[in-house]
């Protein structure tokens, strides 16, 4: 009977201060700002993991096979490291988010595959299935809110203050990479500023275990990067026609429409794909083969690679950059 | 696609990738294409070679069974390619092929019916490469078509079932053979409805030694390695042989009739899934956690789950089937294929399993 009780009084407690758990990895790259807006305005405690770290690779190594992707990898080691600290771990499903296109179907099994492998964990999220009919984010990010207060008004204002600060801040990023790709405009052709451009996934560039080195690189050898992912999705999307046609991965549209938009811009092209992702394989290989009038290099990220190889492949790659650079403006 | 890289119908040798026994099947729908339609040659050694050669690594094997397939097809002669595009990565296919295949220098037209789901699309794109198509013949050969594919699936479907049991070894392989040849010649529905008829009869006849309660094993997995004996190195036939029961529920006619209404298909999927699934896993991999789940009640003795290296929608199956497992205490194996996976390491892990199987069953008896 005490048992009882005391379960009852836990669980009660733990209901009214419930704490969301969001892992630092997958989409929390893209989306950060509007779900830690949501639960902020919705006066919901958050807590996000830290940045990767070797343990939490290594925890996430065990809980799933070798075959899966690296970026996988580190989203289950983020949640195991959540999953004993708070009452809610929040794993939204985003599957389709345009008509007649998909997300990866990693993207599709997030949900399920958490709840398969963290069986006593609370998990909430909402749902973007195009493929399925209609489904709209507002909808479904009514429902979530609903969990955790019954004030519509509340979900609505925080739905919507959320939108607005998401919106805001991809803003601010497009117009600091439009400063930078312009900002030398004015100078003669060879004497502007090296900028490459990063064909990532802003979940492995942005991550601070396996992309962030690659940042620190090229700051310290004074080269601008343009991101790929920070782009006006809309013109991306139609922008990458140009390069493929049968392409129907979302973010991928988005990613080489950005190469497609900004080709004559910049100096060169780093291809960064994840071990055994299955999108990266087909579409940077089609990139690699219709984009030729630029130098790329495609660099594999996996868990056993170490810091030194990545960093000597792409001093070699700015080696040859900058001597071709030369060599052009000697010609010229 | 420009108009100088088109070929004329008259001129156009068809080919189409190898997909286990279907190929005559196919080759009715390739002659809509084309004039000439060459069968695609046997998969070697070599093909898998001259494929991994030209492909990315990373992407998964049947991209580089069929890019092999395509450079021997162009080497025996074709000029115009076919691939379909459907589920997970299969849909990129095409357009990544086609380029490599231009990159390589072949002058060659080839045509996807990328992600088209349903006839009409068929038919549409036959009509945009062969203005002179009617809908009348076209609806005559997609009977052929469907209805021979059908007969194959029928017809392996028993010999699946039996083949471990013959009390003459190779008598069912031998009628399978014969089946195969006398199906290439059948040219109506009505010839097609025959020899299955008379083959289903004539296997049901071949005189068996099955024990009353055989054991029954289920096969689940990604779609192209379940219909190509070849990159699964015979598994089926290998473990058959030793006396097993095989079930399996993906073939090619299943695989048509359920992307003709892909949404409640996955629905109903995902409700047979129901304890381990809330949501679609994407392509096939949900209906390996639904299959799994129903062998599961059904009381049979395990389960191989088969997928090429990489395979997404099958990797996020796993986690599924390991519960389903643990649940009712079932054995489970996994196999990933690859271009450099070797057929004694599939073959040891076979007959491991097997042992296990009897171990089990001879427990189970005890208690």
């Amino acid at each position: 009977m005490y048992n009882i009780l005391y379960a009852f009084k836990k669980n009660y407690f733990m209901h009214t201060q419930p704490i969301v758990g969001i892992p630092r990895a997958l989409l929390y790259h893209k989306y950060s700002i509007l779900w830690e807006n949501f639960f902020k305005n919705l006066h919901v405690k958050v807590m996000i993991s830290p940045l990767t770290n070797k343990q939490i690779l290594s925890e996430g190594l065990n809980l799933t096979i070798d075959e899966n992707c690296l970026p996988m990898k580190i989203f289950l080691g983020h949640v195991d490291y959540l999953q004993s600290r708070v009452t809610h771990l929040f794993i939204p499903r985003i599957a389709s988010i345009n008509k007649n296109e998909e997300n990866c179907t990693k993207f599709w099994a997030l949900y399920d595959t958490v709840a398969t492998s963290f069986p006593e964990a609370k998990v909430v999220g909402y749902n973007i299935d195009k493929t399925k009919g209609y489904t709209s984010e507002f909808l479904e990010m009514m429902k979530l809110g609903f969990q955790f207060t019954k004030n519509p008004f509340k979900v609505f204002r925080a739905y919507r203050k959320a939108k607005a600060a998401d919106a805001d801040a991809h803003k601010k990023k497009l117009d600091q990479q439009k400063i930078m790709l312009r900002k030398d405009k004015d100078l003669p052709r060879f004497d502007r500023n090296l900028k490459i451009l990063i064909f990532a996934h802003p979940y492995i560039i942005q991550d601070e275990f396996i992309g962030r080195q690659i940042i620190n690189f090229f700051k310290k050898e004074h080269i601008d990067v343009i991101f790929s992912y920070i782009t006006d999705p809309e013109k991306a999307r139609k922008a990458s026609k140009s390069i493929t046609q049968d392409l129907y991965w979302t973010y991928h549209k988005e990613l080489v429409g950005s190469i497609a938009m900004n080709r004559h811009l910049v100096d060169g092209v780093v291809y960064l794909a994840a071990f055994s992702c299955g999108p990266d394989a087909l579409v940077v290989e089609l990139c690699k083969r219709i984009v030729n009038d630029v130098p790329s290099v495609l660099i594999t990220l996996d868990e056993l690679q170490s810091d030194g190889g990545i960093i000597t492949r792409l001093e070699s790659f700015v080696d040859i950059i900058r001597f071709r650079k030369k060599k052009l403006s000697k010609r010229a | 696609m420009s108009k100088k890289d088109t070929i004329a119908f008259e001129d156009r040798i068809v080919g189409f990738p190898q997909l286990g026994n279907y190929g005559i099947a196919i080759a009715e729908i390739a002659k809509l294409f084309g004039k000439k339609v060459i069968l695609p040659p046997p998969i070697t050694k070599r093909t898998i070679e001259l494929g991994t050669k030209h492909s990315p690594e990373g992407v998964c094997v049947p991209f580089k069974y069929n890019l092999g397939n395509y450079i021997e097809l162009v080497e025996k002669g074709a000029n115009c390619l076919i691939q379909a595009g459907a589920g997970c990565r299969y849909g990129y296919y095409g357009e990544v092929q086609k380029k490599i295949l231009a990159d390589l220098g072949y002058n060659v037209q080839f045509i996807t019916l990328n992600r088209v789901f349903d006839i009409l699309g068929v038919y549409k794109k036959i009509k945009s490469v062969n203005p002179r198509q009617n809908a009348w013949s076209f609806g005559k050969t997609m009977v052929l078509v469907i209805s021979k594919l059908w007969a194959i699936d029928a017809i392996e479907d028993i010999c699946r079932k039996n083949i471990g049991f013959e009390a003459r070894i190779g008598h069912i392989e031998g009628l399978f053979r014969a089946f195969l040849a006398e199906l290439t010649a059948a040219s109506t529905l009505g010839a097609v409805m025959s020899v299955k008829r008379k083959y289903s009869r004539l296997i049901a006849s071949v005189p068996i030694t099955k024990p009353y309660r055989p054991l029954r094993v289920g096969v689940v997995g990604e779609v192209y390695i379940l219909m190509e004996p070849f990159s699964n190195f015979y598994l089926e036939k290998t473990l058959g042989k030793m006396g097993v029961e095989i079930h399996r529920f993906v073939d090619v006619t299943s695989v048509i009739w359920d992307s003709l209404h892909w949404r409640s298909y996955i629905k109903r999927q995902v409700k047979k899934a129901r304890p381990y699934l809330t949501y679609d896993l994407g392509a096939h991999g949900t209906s390996s956690v639904a299959i799994s789940n129903h062998l599961m009640k059904q009381g049979f003795d395990g389960i191989i789950h088969i997928k090429p290296f990489g395979c997404l929608p099958e990797i996020n199956a796993m986690p599924m089937l390991n519960r389903v497992s643990r649940d009712y205490h079932c054995p489970v194996v996994y196999f990933s294929f690859d271009s450099q996976t070797s057929e004694n390491g599939v073959k040891t892990r076979l007959e491991a399993f097997y042992d296990m199987l009897v171990f089990k069953r001879k427990k189970k008896r005890k208690i």
